[in-house]
C-alpha cells in the first residue's frame, strides 16, 4: 500500500471514530431537513402565488442556497483538527519520520475530510429527490445545484485543512476558516457598496454559486472553485513542509 | 558486528534563527552497534535525532540510512528507520492493534504481512494482553511500550530511541533493555538517555554531545574499569600483565584496572588474587567512570568555549 493509501486509511479511521464527525453529520442533516420542511410548508401555504415560479425555483433552489450556508458553518468543525492537533501533539514529527511526503500527509488528511463531507453532501443531495413523488422538478437545475454544492464543499474542506495546517490550535483553525469563508461569501456585498470593486464580486463564492443555482454551467465558476481549492491544498502542503524545514 | 554502515551523518548543523543548536556533527553507525547518546538538557540530542529520522531538516550536512540519502531518496531511507521520540507518538483514540497495523502499513509492510508484523511487535514488547484496548486507557508504561512497538513493527535496520525506558517499571525496563540488546545484534541503534547505567548496560559505543558538538566518541568498552584493593600490593607490572587487563593505575584506595569486560575480568581477577595470595579486600566494577567521564568532557568543553563567551 502506498504512503498516501496507508495514511488515508489511518486518517479516515480516526475521523469516523470521533463523535464530533457524526454529530456534525447529524446536525447538518437535521438542519437541512428542517429547512426543507419549512420551504415545503411555505410553498404549500402560498402555492397560488408561488406556482408561477415553480417548485424548482421556490423550493429546490432555495433549499440548496441554505445548504451552502450550513456547509459554510459546519465544514470548519470537520476540518479544524486535521493538521493542527498533529502539530500540537508532535504527531506531525512522527509522520515526517515515516516514508510519507508532506504532500502525502496533507492530501490523505484532506481526502479523509472530503469523505465525511461527501456523506453530508449525499444526505443533503438526496433529500430533494422526495419531490419527485408529487412534483415536476427541473432535473438539470437539480444537477447543477448538486455540482455547485460539491464544488463549494470541496473548496471549504480544502480551506479548512489549509487553516488547520497554519496553526497548532484546532479552535483557532476553525475560527480562521470561518472568517475566510464568510469573507469570500460576503465579498459580493462589498461590491454593492463600492461599484468599482468588481474584483470583490468575482471572488465571492455567493456570486459564483448563483450560476449553479439557476441551472447554468459556467466554466469560469468551475475553474474558480477548483483553482481556489487547489491553491488552498498547495498552501497546506507548503505550511506542513515548512514546519519540517523551519520549525 | 560487521562493517556494513547503516547510518552515516556528516557535517550536520542546525540553526534556530541565529542560534546554532547543532554544529558540524558526524555520526557513523555500523550494523551491530548500539550507540549511547549522552548530553545535558539542551545539548542538541533530540534535534540531531529528529534530523537523522527526517522529522527536521538540517541546515547543513547529509544523512544516509542503509545507503539511501535522506535528502534525495527520503522514502527509501525512512522505510529502513524506526523512531521513538521522547514523547511516544500515539493516537490515543485508537486501539493498540489498529494503531500498530496503521504504523506497519505506513512503513510499507505488505497488506498480507501486517497481521504477522503486528503480532510479532506486540509479543516482543509484552503487549499481547492489551492489543484490543484503547491507547488512552493504558498506563504510561504500556503507552511507552506501544511507542517502542510502533518503532519496530516494520523490522527496520536502524532504530533511533529517545528515552526508551521512560515511565517503565523495573521489570519492563529489564525486558526492554533485553529487547534492545537483541535487536542490536542485527541492526544499528541509537539510544538517547539521561540514565547512565542504561547506557552502560546497552551501548557498544558512547557519544557525548555538548552545546551541539560531539565532545566524546569512543567504544563503551574503553570506559570500563575495575576498582581493586589488596592487602599485599603486587605492584603495577604484575597487575598490568594480568589477562584481560589493558592498563593499571594506582588510585587513592588501591588500583584501577582498565578492562574490556568488567564481569569476566572481575571473576578472573578474584581467582588470580586468591591463588597468588594477594589478600583481596575489595573488588568492584567502577561504574562511576562513565559519570566522571561525562562530567569531565562537558566541563572541559565549557572551559574551551568560555573565553569566547566572555
Amino acid at each position: 500500500m502506498s504512503s498516501f493509501g496507508a495514511l488515508y486509511q489511518l486518517e479516515a479511521q480516526r475521523l469516523f471514530r470521533r463523535p464530533l464527525a457524526w454529530l456534525v453529520l447529524c446536525v447538518g442533516s437535521a438542519l437541512m431537513a428542517l429547512f426543507y420542511l419549512l420551504l415545503m410548508v411555505r410553498y404549500l401555504d402560498h402555492e397560488a402565488s408561488l406556482r408561477a415560479n415553480g417548485v424548482t425555483a421556490e423550493l429546490l433552489v432555495r433549499y440548496f442556497g441554505s445548504a451552502a450556508l450550513i456547509v459554510l458553518l459546519l465544514t470548519p468543525l470537520i476540518s479544524m483538527q486535521a493538521v493542527a492537533n498533529d502539530k500540537r501533539d508532535g504527531m506531525l514529527r512522527f509522520l515526517f519520520s515515516t516514508p510519507a511526503s508532506s504532500a502525502d500527509i496533507v492530501l490523505a488528511k484532506l481526502a479523509a475530510v472530503l469523505s465525511l463531507v461527501a456523506l453530508l453532501w449525499l444526505a443533503i443531495g438526496l433529500m430533494p429527490l422526495t419531490l419527485l413523488w408529487g412534483a415536476d422538478i427541473d432535473v438539470g437545475v437539480y444537477g447543477t445545484n448538486l455540482l455547485g454544492l460539491a464544488l463549494f464543499m470541496t473548496l471549504h474542506a480544502c480551506l479548512g485543512v489549509m487553516c488547520s495546517a497554519l496553526t497548532r490550535q484546532a479552535v483557532a483553525a476553525a475560527v480562521l476558516a470561518l472568517a475566510v469563508s464568510l469573507t469570500l461569501w460576503l465579498a459580493e456585498f462589498a461590491q454593492r457598496l463600492d461599484r468599482d470593486a468588481s474584483l470583490l464580486g468575482s471572488v465571492s463564492t455567493l456570486a459564483r454559486m448563483r450560476g449553479f443555482a439557476l441551472g447554468v454551467l459556467n466554466m469560469a465558476d468551475i475553474v474558480y472553485f477548483v483553482g481556489l481549492a487547489l491553491m488552498c491544498a498547495v498552501i497546506a502542503v507548503w505550511a506542513v513542509e515548512g514546519s519540517r524545514r523551519y520549525a | 558486528m560487521n562493517d556494513e554502515v547503516l547510518l552515516a551523518a556528516r557535517g550536520l548543523s542546525r540553526y534556530y534563527g541565529a542560534r546554532q543548536a547543532v554544529c558540524d556533527v558526524d555520526i557513523v553507525l555500523k550494523r551491530g552497534e548500539i550507540l549511547g547518546f549522552l548530553g545535558q538538557n539542551g545539548a542538541g540530542k533530540s534535534t540531531i535525532m529528529q534530523i537523522l529520522c527526517g522529522a527536521l531538516a538540517a541546515s547543513h550536512g547529509t544523512v544516509e540510512i542503509g545507503g539511501q540519502a535522506l535528502a534525495s531518496a527520503p522514502l527509501a531511507a525512512k522505510a529502513q528507520l524506526g523512531y521513538l521520540p521522547e514523547i511516544p507518538p500515539l493516537y490515543r483514540d485508537m486501539l493498540v492493534d489498529d494503531y500498530l497495523s496503521a504504523c506497519a502499513r505506513l512503513h510499507g509492510v505488505r497488506a498480507d504481512a501486517v497481521g504477522a508484523a503486528v503480532a510479532s511487535a506486540r509479543q516482543r514488547c509484552g503487549l499481547n494482553e492489551v492489543g484490543g484496548r484503547l491507547i488512552a486507557h493504558l498506563s504510561k508504561g504500556y503507552q511507552q511500550l506501544v511507542g517502542i512497538a510502533q518503532a519496530i513493527v516494520h523490522d527496520p535496520r536502524v532504530l533511533i530511541l529517545d528515552e526508551p525506558t521512560a515511565g517503565l517499571d523495573p521489570g519492563q525496563i529489564r525486558e526492554v533493555r533485553e529487547l534492545i540488546r537483541d535487536l542490536g545484534r542485527e541492526r544499528a541503534i541509537i539510544v538517547s538517555t539521561h540514565i547512565l547505567p542504561e547506557v552502560r548496560a546497552l551501548a557498544t559505543r558512547i557519544v557525548i554531545l555538548h552545546h551541539g558538538r560531539v565532545v566524546h566518541d569512543a567504544p563503551a568498552a574503553a570506559v570500563r574499569r575495575l576498582r581493586v584493593r589488596l592487602r599485599d600490593d603486587p605492584g603495577h607490572a604484575a597487575l598490568a600483565a594480568l589477562p584481560g587487563v589493558a592498563a593499571a593505575q594506582s588510585s587513592e584506595h588501591g588500583w584501577m584496572l582498565n578492562v574490556a569486560d568488567p564481569e569476566a575480568a572481575a571473576t578472573a581477577f578474584a581467582a588470580h588474587a586468591v591463588a597468588a595470595g594477594w589478600g583481596l579486600i575489595e573488588l568492584e566494577p567502577d561504574y562511576d567512570d562513565l559519570e566522571q567521564r561525562f562530567l569531565a568532557v562537558t566541563s572541559a568543553a565549557d572551559h574551551r568555549v568560555s573565553p569566547g563567551v566572555n
